[in-house]
């Protein structure tokens, strides 16, 4: 029988968690070994045999080549991304470039998209739910970073499907660890959400009181993990066995593997020792039938020295966050560490030093986000949750405008569901047409932006250019999906999409778009700022006309008397013609040599007065 | 001076003149009407009581009439009060709500977690909103009996704010007084999105709600977040710094100017003009003085930065617009900008209103040629 309880799946970079909420109480279920958590690796066994979780990492050494981890450093990238350029190159297993400018990973020469890999892994914990409930789950609240841009969010929901899961909802990282910690508790106060994970960094800023959990702000980089730290172990030992035997150990996809699971391993180890060994036997052959071994000896200061400025970024990062949201330090009344790289002291130390308090000790790590994932699921299904979460987008929405431009409808941060319209019009001369690119992200410039999704609106009245206009509409539902609609405002006719997911368009294709869609452009309606700027050219035209014969008097004897009545009457005209076409940017010009001339006839009759 | 009037509350509340009323036919005395012209929404009661110049109980009891025949209205409430349900206290007490048709099965819909339903001394502040709705409409009265899964309350709830929509009073919205602190705002924010956030009825069949639910949802956070100054309309938060300042001692902006300028001076003597624009640009922006102006101008020409050198040229140009040395060097910023008109204009302005005829007159005349030659080019 299915059923109708909902499951809060973590689906992490390096580890997985799923956690539900029964009888009123949220607890992680533990898969078949006991673990709560379970390694997110999927592997191609020799025998065509898929492995996921903690069978997949136990041979990964053996079968580096057909292991796949860290697969939500790729989810939902284009193949052009930095995040996959970086990729190619530390990652053993192939990555390969799929048909839309995705990625696709190649296991015993069998293509896999990344959703279908992280599909695997949430089957598994789809599977462990069921093994412990004794009944089938089919619903599921899935945890993403909060800087996760709607193309990943979509392909995390898509890899859902593929699962066989209906994902109910996708909510952040750092949201998702708030509720479990203010979950079953009567408490109203601010809280920092520090979440440093395998690749991800995430802060997230929530008032909490009476159930209702609301996100005031939420930054973070995506960039930034666990995985970078043991990147500084691995290229530390790299270095050193380059100094000393004069073999590049990168180029050998097996001894990476190891190097990786080593610094991982010596990682964490020093987050409770000072000192740890490090011992790779046989690391790799000089080619003269001789093994080299790896031994060396890492102390917590040289990891820290090595890192530093990892954790100096996060800081920074928290300290724009709240700057942003015109927070200050001190109206934080409690932090919450989320992610295994939160054990490290020294991360320990500097948020601590960095918010002038004590990080709560209260919440796990590790299961926190699974858990609150498994609240959100209860707090939508369950009559009885007392729980509402007052979730925002992460990212700003609009449109592009005339010259590449990008304008803004929803901030980031909004809460969400939110909607937005604003009036804009035509560039061209009898354009009848108006394509309405979305777009998502923060630059001013459409094309460093995410493009989500496009349509053209057509049958414009011919007229001449800034007469028509069209309203376009901004919607963003609780559930995160974001419909845009245009309407002309003279025909009422309407063109309307859901983004529903992203395409796999480039930022070079996007620029294409933007030459090639030149005739579709709209402008921001500038209707306010051209009525204030007519008043006031309309003010100067009475005055400069009123001077025009006295002025006209007293130079007609000088060189160029007729000259300057010319010019000034040709000012005059200029003015009134951009008025007519009802043009903003020529009536500036325009007035702006208006009242140069003002200002010189003024000058001139009050000099014969006087 | 009691703190607070029987059926009215505290007197430190702001009331409003219903729009809806109309003394005439309400046939008040003119002291009444006294009492009524004073109140105007700005004054707290009090206040008013205290400056109407009747006895305190004279003027109490006015008050308490104007209020019974539904004059007055309290903070957050609109046209038509009913009388019998208001709070005495900014802790309201629950509103009776005449039931029009039985409640659908569920009571106590969302109970918290795990354990009967608790009421939290610190979270009481439960919005007021008009829950009788006076006068419904026919759209109102088929979506209080259409066939959904929100019960009446929450029907009724949704149904008061939408009829606040039109009002454009966030404190109205929220089912706050107007006196409310930011910790009240957040209360009352909380306890409404519990009943009207699409959350809540995830999955439910909603009938005509389903529309209205993220209406008024989004009013109610829009309301929210303009009380509460966290609108996330762009605000100009930058504040970029012109350069260090030598020392942390007190300075007008003049002398900071003054100072900048000077540094500007020696820098353009010693040939780094782009350095010198930056400064003169810095001094220009604390002090906008002709002298200033004029120097970055000339400067910024010199450091090939016509559009700097147009604007500065324009600014001194509009303070001293019969000064022909300003009309000159504004030619010839627009003549290195290539708005070779622009420079043409003025200086024929110039030269026309020029009356003394001397050197400047010559050069001016000599850069008019000039641009003239350009122009036809």
């Amino acid at each position: 029988m299915a059923s109708d309880k909902v499951i809060g799946i973590d689906l992490g970079t390096t580890n997985s968690c799923v956690a539900i909420v029964e009888d009123g109480t949220p607890s992680v279920i533990p898969n078949r070994g006991g673990y709560k958590t379970t390694p997110s690796m999927v592997a191609i066994a020799e025998n065509g045999k898929r492995l996921v979780g903690h069978i997949a990492k136990r041979q990964a050494i053996t079968n580096a080549e057909n292991t796949v981890y860290a697969a939500k450093r790729l989810i939902g990238r284009k193949w052009g991304s930095a995040a996959v350029r970086s990729s190619l190159e530390i990652m053993p297993y192939r990555i390969v470039e799929g048909p839309h400018d995705d990625v696709r990973i190649m296991l015993r020469d069998q293509v896999f998209s990344v959703p279908e890999v992280s599909a695997y892994i949430l089957q598994e914990m789809k599977l462990i739910s069921e093994e412990y409930l004794g009944e089938e789950v089919p619903k599921a609240v899935v945890t993403v970073p909060a800087y996760f841009n709607d193309g990943q969010r979509q392909a995390t929901k898509d890899a859902g499907r593929i699962a066989g899961l209906d994902v109910i909802r996708i909510i952040n990282e750092p949201t998702a660890a708030a509720l479990a910690y203010g979950f079953g508790r009567n408490i109203e106060r601010k809280v920092a959400v520090y979440d440093l994970g395998g690749g991800t960094f995430d802060i997230s800023i929530l008032e909490i009181g009476n159930g209702v959990f609301e996100v005031i702000s939420t930054a973070g980089d995506t960039f930034l993990g666990g995985e970078d730290f043991d990147r500084r172990i691995i290229d530390w030992l790299v270095f050193g066995f380059e100094k000393q035997h004069g073999i590049d150990l990168r180029k050998d996809k097996m001894a990476l593997q190891r190097l990786k699971d080593v610094a991982e391993k010596a990682k964490c180890e020093l987050s409770s020792v000072k000192e740890t060994e490090i011992n790779l036997p046989f690391i790799i052959s000089t080619g003269r039938n001789e093994a080299l071994h790896l031994q060396t000896m890492l102390s917590r200061d040289k990891l820290e020295e090595l890192t530093s400025d990892l954790i100096d970024r996060t800081v920074e990062i928290c300290a724009r966050t709240l700057e942003e949201a015109e927070i200050q330090k001190s109206a934080i009344e409690d932090v919450i560490l989320v992610g295994g790289m939160t054990r490290m002291p020294r991360v320990q130390s500097a948020v601590a030093e960095f918010f002038g308090l004590e990080p709560c000790k209260g919440v796990h790590p590790d299961e926190v986000v699974a858990l609150g994932a498994a609240i959100q699921g209860a707090a939508l299904t369950d009559e009885k949750s007392d729980i509402l979460l007052l979730d925002v987008t992460p990212h700003s929405l609009g449109i592009m405008i005339v010259g590449g431009y990008f304008h803004k409808l929803i901030e980031q941060n909004t809460t969400v569901p939110t909607s937005e319209q604003h009036v804009f019009t035509t560039v061209k001369d009898n354009q009848t047409s108006v394509k309405i690119l979305v777009l998502q992200g923060e630059s001013d410039r459409a094309e460093e932006n995410e493009l989500l999704g496009e349509f053209v609106l057509t049958g414009l009245r011919r007229a001449p250019r800034g007469e028509v206009e069209v309203e376009v509409m901004f919607h963003i539902s609780a559930d995160g999906i974001v419909s845009v609609k245009a309407r002309d405002l003279e025909t009422g006719l309407e063109q309307s999409i859901t983004v529903t997911a992203t395409s796999g368009l480039t930022e070079d294709e996007i620029k294409k778009m933007v030459e090639a869609n030149k005739d579709y452009m709209v402008e921001v309606r500038s209707g306010q700022e051209f009525e204030k700027a007519r008043h006031m050219a309309e003010k100067a035209l009475e005055e400069i006309e009123s001077l025009f014969p006295q002025v006209t008097d007293i130079i007609a004897g000088s060189d160029f008397g007729q000259d300057a009545v010319k010019k000034a009457r040709a000012v005059v005209d200029r003015t009134r013609t951009s008025i007519a076409a009802k043009d903003l940017t020529t009536l500036t010009e325009a007035t702006e040599a208006l009242n140069r001339t003002l200002n010189m006839f003024r000058g001139v009759v009050s000099k014969t007065r006087g | 001076m009691p703190a607070e009037i029987a059926g009215i509350g505290s007197t430190q509340q702001r009331l409003r003149v219903s729009p809806g009323f109309d003394p005439l036919k309400a046939a008040v005395g003119p002291e009444e009407y006294f009492v009524l012209s004073r109140i105007d929404g700005t004054q707290t009661l009090r206040d008013v009581l205290l400056t109407t110049g009747l006895p305190i109980e004279r003027a109490i009891a006015i008050v308490t009439r104007l209020r019974s025949i539904g004059a007055l209205l309290l903070p957050g409430e609109t046209a038509t009060p009913a009388p019998t349900a208001i709070p005495t206290s900014r802790r309201p007490t629950p509103i009776q709500v005449p039931i029009h048709r039985p409640a659908t099965s569920e009571p106590f819909r969302r109970s918290p977690l795990g354990t009967t339903p608790q009421t939290i001394e610190t979270h009481e502040l439960v919005p007021t909103h008009d829950l009788t709705l006076p006068h419904p409409t026919a759209e109102e009265i088929a979506a209080l009996s259409e066939i959904n899964e929100l019960d009446d309350t929450e029907r009724r709830r949704i149904l008061a704010i939408m009829r606040l929509l039109e009002v454009h009073d966030p404190h109205a919205l929220l089912g706050v007084p107007s006196s409310a602190d930011a910790r009240d705002l957040k209360r009352a924010y909380f306890a409404l999105s519990k009943e009207i956030h699409p959350d809540r009825y995830y999955g439910k069949r909603l009938g005509s709600f389903a529309h209205k639910l993220p209406t008024v949802f989004e009013a109610t956070s829009r309301a929210y977040a303009r009380l509460t100054g966290t609108d996330r309309a762009k605000g100009s938060a930058s504040h970029t710094s012109i350069a260090s300042r030598p020392d942390n001692q007190p300075q007008s902006p003049q002398a900071y100017a003054a100072e900048l300028f000077d540094r500007a001076c020696q820098l353009e003597v010693s040939g780094d003009a782009m350095g010198a624009m930056k400064l003169f640009a810095a001094a220009v922006r604390v002090d906008g003085q002709l002298r200033y102006l004029r120097r970055a101008a000339s400067c910024a020409l010199a450091a090939r930065q016509p559009r700097s050198a147009v604007e500065y040229a324009k600014k001194a140009h509009t303070l001293a617009p019969n000064d022909p040395s300003s009309a000159r060097l504004l030619a010839a910023a627009f003549r290195a900008a290539g708005k070779l008109s622009d420079a043409e204009e003025v200086l024929v302005l110039a030269m026309a209103l020029k009356s003394e005829n001397d050197t400047l007159t010559s050069e001016l005349r000599n850069d008019l040629a000039e641009v003239r030659r350009l122009l036809s080019q």
